[in-house]
């Protein structure tokens, strides 16, 4: 939740990456938002044209059961033509010549004749010399067919397996109603229907009808155009839906007959277009009717189904969104140079504070001399008291005025370390004892475990303002203590600063914190005085100098951890 | 003795040789002969011989009493047809209109990509609001050919009547793309409707249409087949189609063959009928006044005695007299003479079955050509056409007969046109040729000979 801290914050915030970090955090956060939004309402949208989509198809699907209906008329007067064609043919006589299958052959009905007997032997026709090859090639796989099939009843349904076609028949056996006498069965990829009709002596037959015949039954008994000057006669006039093309389709997706309207978009095929199919009854099953409609006939069955309203409503939230997100983006833009221009208003303060400063110090040591020859010795113990004051002061004003302009710096990036070979503990030793008159009188003890005797490379500015920030604050915050350990050791390049206090501590939820700019602990006035930039200086110029500053967990009082990153002569 | 029974015996045979049937004006005439009625005796040897079984019409002694027709015309529409030939197509189909009398019926359906009936089934009285109909045809889309003969059969069917020249003429310029497109398709349907008396035509125009598909259509359907190369000639070819329908005499005609004992037919060369064992069964959708439609069936004779006479088939026939509307039946009687005198072989051929013959024989070898060319084999079709022209040529000039000389010359130009380039057109043209010599077709419109 930092970033969402650093967003509430902003008003007195002033580090600007971080700020600009935020807002496109913020950005982000909005896009994501709208982003979510118009996929959700796509969603719904799909959603809706789906159902009705799927609505429109069972609309389509119903326009085309009475068609299928008609066309199962079709094969039933196909059966009751054949059965009687059959049956003139059974009263006659009981032994069948050829001639009178002959006769039967002569119906424009059928197309080709075989008859087999008990043994599954060919006993019409006899002769196939003089048939050409697709003739020969249908009595072929006609004969297979019927040899296939199981002798009882016509209706089982066992498979053939030895020939490259398929069979269908009709559920039940033959007394049921004619229609279950159908066979259906594939012959050069087309389908072909025959009748099977069983004659005396366990003989069988099997009449193929002329597919180009019964297709054209169909074709014929389907819609087509008609000109205004002559009324249809077709019983599918009402079925003739504007916009709607109709289709038969063929095994393998090829089109026996279409009718009705064009879809006009249909070759393009710019959307998925509306369409529903029906298989037809047995025995032509193998056959599906189609309905396509065409754009305007969509828009009549699924409704105008259009995206506006969600466009719309995305439109708008999105806008509001955007509207939100540009006001906090304006006003953080005018906080952040308000803050910045507050920056430099106290950074401009304070180099003006500076020069007359030194001046009061430059004095402060002149002075200082000028007392040391004063012989009078009380006189001059009470003038030094005095004058050790104003300098402690002007020194502490220093540190405050440098604090300031560090942090000025450290706002506008304008950072450098000088490295320079030193040993670390001698830089240590001159930080520390800047602070300790200080300390002193503050009734604080400075205990010294120095151990970091190699040269390394270091900005002595930077051990020097962590130190004194840091005994700033135990001087301010832990003096009750009376105590404070100044650490040193050196790992490698690692150089480790530690200063541990005897003071109240920091509660762990703040350990983190304090090291944000402007958090105190106490932010009430009467507490000790401060700025609260103090900790955030000491981290960030740990972190210029490869490290960090952190707080250790103690079980009393605070113990803060500097950690440098000086190169030793040997490494570079 | 002897010779007066032989005598007896030359003169029953003579006769036979041509028995012709009952001889009325107004009936048909069934004529039955051999290519060769007196063949050499080869004694165990297997003999090979052509029957001729020839029906003529009789004349039409005056239009009026013609048989009233319902006919259906089957106008393709397609975007191919655009211009000249949706132009002349209409004007084809007015002409029509305009020959028809009160009595005949008729129906016009187009097809593109979906089918329009845009004239049901009806009587041709109303000229004028047919002709406007006719007028408004203009050419658009694909080619739903299946669809369109199928709905013009039903309007056909609708005023189906067995004293009616019944016919659907389809006019196409281009492949079917819609719907069933298989030859096998069309030709069941074509044979299903001659069965119900219904008869087809087909007309290609131009050099897109699919010729198999509309000659074994008009094949299976018992009507005329031809290849219009220029849609100028279209309301010619109208003309003539429609003097065929309108003089039309006998219908539904079914000849019977029954061999003799001993003979077996192999094949009927100019028709796919049905053999089974001794009975040959053939039909014809229709015959028109004075036309003579011929079948030639090969047989096959065991070779007989010396001078004795055998049997070789009974034929009879039966169809439907449109002048006098009775069943009427014809018979007649064949046998072949055997001898071991070359000269009294020759003597004996009669020219004009024999020219027939031949030219069914040279029909067939033509057909063989196109399947060779087919195949991609152009130089064998190339060298059988050339053979089957000096076959032609021969014989023609040794019978003497035209025909044979005109189709031998046919046969020497589809020879030297068998090239990629040519192949489309002279495709056709064989097409309609082999159609036009084996149903006996009075007429052509594109021919080899006049390009």
């Amino acid at each position: 939740m930092r970033w969402w801290r650093r967003v509430t914050q902003m008003p007195n915030f002033t580090n600007l990456p971080s700020m600009h970090r935020s807002l496109v955090i913020l950005w982000l956060t909005l896009l994501l938002a709208i982003a979510a939004i118009a996929i959700l309402s796509h969603r719904s949208w799909q959603r809706q044209a789906e159902a009705a989509q799927s609505r429109a198809e069972k609309l389509m699907t119903a326009l085309l059961v009475p068609i299928r209906d008609d066309l199962r008329q079709q094969t039933d007067r196909y059966a009751i033509e054949l059965e009687r064609l059959v049956n003139s043919l059974q009263s006659a006589t009981n032994e069948l010549s050829a001639s009178e299958f002959l006769d039967v052959k002569r119906s424009p009905l059928v197309e080709q004749l075989v008859v087999i007997d008990r043994e599954k032997r060919v006993v019409f026709p006899s002769n196939t010399e003089t048939m050409n090859a697709s003739q020969f090639n249908l009595l072929r796989n006609a004969l297979e067919m019927l040899q296939g099939l199981p002798q009882e009843a016509v209706g089982s349904d066992d498979s053939l397996g030895q020939s490259m076609m398929t069979q269908r028949t009709g559920p039940t056996s033959r007394n049921a109603a004619p229609q279950a006498n159908f066979a259906a069965w594939f012959h050069n990829r087309g389908l072909m229907l025959s009748y099977l009709v069983d004659l005396p002596d366990e003989q069988r037959m099997m009449l193929v009808l002329p597919r180009g015949r019964w297709l054209a039954d169909i074709v014929a008994s389907l819609p087509e155009v008609t000109s205004n000057a002559y009324t249809n006669t077709g019983s599918f006039k009402s079925e003739l839906v504007e916009g709607i093309e109709f289709r038969l389709m063929d095994v393998g997706g090829t089109e026996i007959y279409r009718w009705g309207d064009r879809p006009m978009m249909q070759r393009s095929n710019q959307q998925a277009s509306l369409n529903a199919i029906l298989p037809l009854d047995f025995p032509l099953d193998a056959l599906t009717l189609q309905c396509i409609a065409n754009p305007s006939a969509q828009r009549a069955l699924i409704g105008e189904n259009s995206r506006w309203p969600y466009v719309l409503a995305f439109g708008s939230l999105a806008m509001l969104i955007f509207g939100l997100g540009t006001i906090v983006t304006l006003s953080f833009r005018s906080a952040i140079n308000q803050a910045a221009r507050k920056i430099s208003f106290v950074n401009q303060v304070s180099h003006e504070l500076k020069t007359p400063l030194t001046n009061v110090m430059l004095y402060c040591d002149l002075l200082a001399r000028d007392v040391d020859q004063i012989h009078d010795s009380e006189d001059a113990a009470i003038l030094r008291t005095r004058l050790d004051t104003m300098q402690i002061e002007s020194k502490r004003l220093e540190h405050l005025i440098d604090n300031i302009l560090q942090f000025a710096r450290s706002n506008q990036n304008k950072q450098k370390l000088h490295l320079r070979l030193q040993i670390p503990d001698e830089t240590l030793t001159v930080a520390v004892d800047r602070l300790e008159p200080r300390l002193t009188r503050a009734g604080i003890t400075i205990v010294r475990e120095f151990s970091a005797p190699l040269a390394a490379m270091l900005d002595e500015q930077v051990v020097h303002q962590a130190v004194d920030n840091l005994l700033s604050n135990v001087e301010k915050y832990a003096a009750t203590g009376g105590r404070v350990v100044v650490r040193s050791s050196q790992n490698g390049e690692l150089l480790m600063i530690q200063i541990a206090d005897c003071g109240p501590g920091i509660p762990v939820v703040m350990r983190e914190r304090i090291f944000e700019p402007f958090v105190r602990l106490d932010d009430s006035l009467e507490s000790s005085a401060g700025t609260g930039i103090g900790l955030s200086i000491v981290r960030q110029l740990s972190k210029l100098h490869g490290g960090d500053c952190k707080v250790l967990p103690t079980d009393h009082g605070a113990c803060f951890q500097v950690t440098i990153r000086a190169t030793r002569p040997a490494d570079v | 003795m002897n010779l007066i029974y032989k005598s007896l015996l030359y003169t029953t045979w003579t006769l036979s040789i041509f028995a012709v049937g009952f001889c009325r004006a107004d009936q048909a005439k069934l004529s039955v002969g051999l290519g060769y009625p007196t063949m050499k005796v080869e004694d165990g040897k297997k003999l090979t011989n052509h029957l001729h079984v020839s029906l003529t019409g009789f004349e039409l002694k005056n239009e009026k009493s013609r048989a009233s027709t319902n006919i259906a015309i089957v106008i393709d529409k397609s975007g191919s047809m655009q211009g000249e030939k949706i132009e002349q197509a209409r004007n084809a189909a007015i002409s029509a209109i305009d020959r028809m009398s009160d009595n005949d019926i008729v129906s016009i359906v187009t097809y593109d990509d979906n089918v329009q009936v845009l004239v049901p089934a009806t009587k041709a009285s109303d000229r004028q609001a047919i002709k406007k109909l006719i007028g408004s045809i203009n050419a658009d889309g694909s080619t739903a050919l299946f669809a369109g003969v199928s709905k013009g059969a039903a309007e056909v069917r609708k005023f189906l009547d067995s004293q009616r020249v019944n016919r659907v003429i389809l006019l196409s310029d281009g492949m079917a793309n819609i719907g069933p497109s298989n030859p096998s398709d069309l030709e069941q349907l074509g044979g299903s409707l001659i069965k119900e008396g219904i008869s087809v035509t087909t007309m290609g125009l131009g050099s897109g249409y699919n010729e198999d598909l509309m000659s074994r259509l008009a094949r299976a359907g018992s009507g005329n087949h031809v290849f219009i190369e220029n849609a100028a000639e279209l309301v010619n070819v109208f003309q003539r189609e429609f003097d065929d329908v309108m003089s039309v005499v006998a219908k539904d005609i079914r000849i019977q063959i029954k061999m003799a004992e001993g003979v077996r037919a192999v094949k009927v060369l100019n028709d796919s009928a049905d053999i089974n064992g001794q009975i040959v069964e053939l039909s014809i959708g229709q015959l028109y006044s004075n036309q003579e439609r011929y079948f030639v069936v090969e047989i096959e004779i065991p070779s007989g005695v010396d001078e004795t006479e055998s049997s070789i088939a009974t034929v009879t026939a039966k169809y439907n007299n449109l002048q006098t509307n009775t069943t009427d039946d014809l018979s007649s009687k064949v046998g072949v003479r055997f001898t071991s005198n070359d000269a009294e072989v020759e003597k004996s051929i009669n020219k004009k079955v024999l020219a027939n013959c031949v030219l069914q024989i040279g029909n067939a070898q033509n057909r063989r050509a196109t399947e060779l060319r087919d195949q991609g084999r152009e130089q064998e079709a190339e060298s059988l056409l050339r053979m089957n022209c000096e076959y032609l040529g021969d014989l023609g000039k040794k019978l003497n007969d035209d025909r044979l000389v005109e189709s031998s010359a046919a046969n020497g130009i589809q020879a030297s046109n068998l090239d990629d380039k040519n192949w489309n057109v002279n495709r056709k043209l064989m097409r309609q040729r082999q159609y036009k010599e084996s149903t006996n077709q009075s007429y052509e419109s594109a021919s080899e000979l006049a390009r």
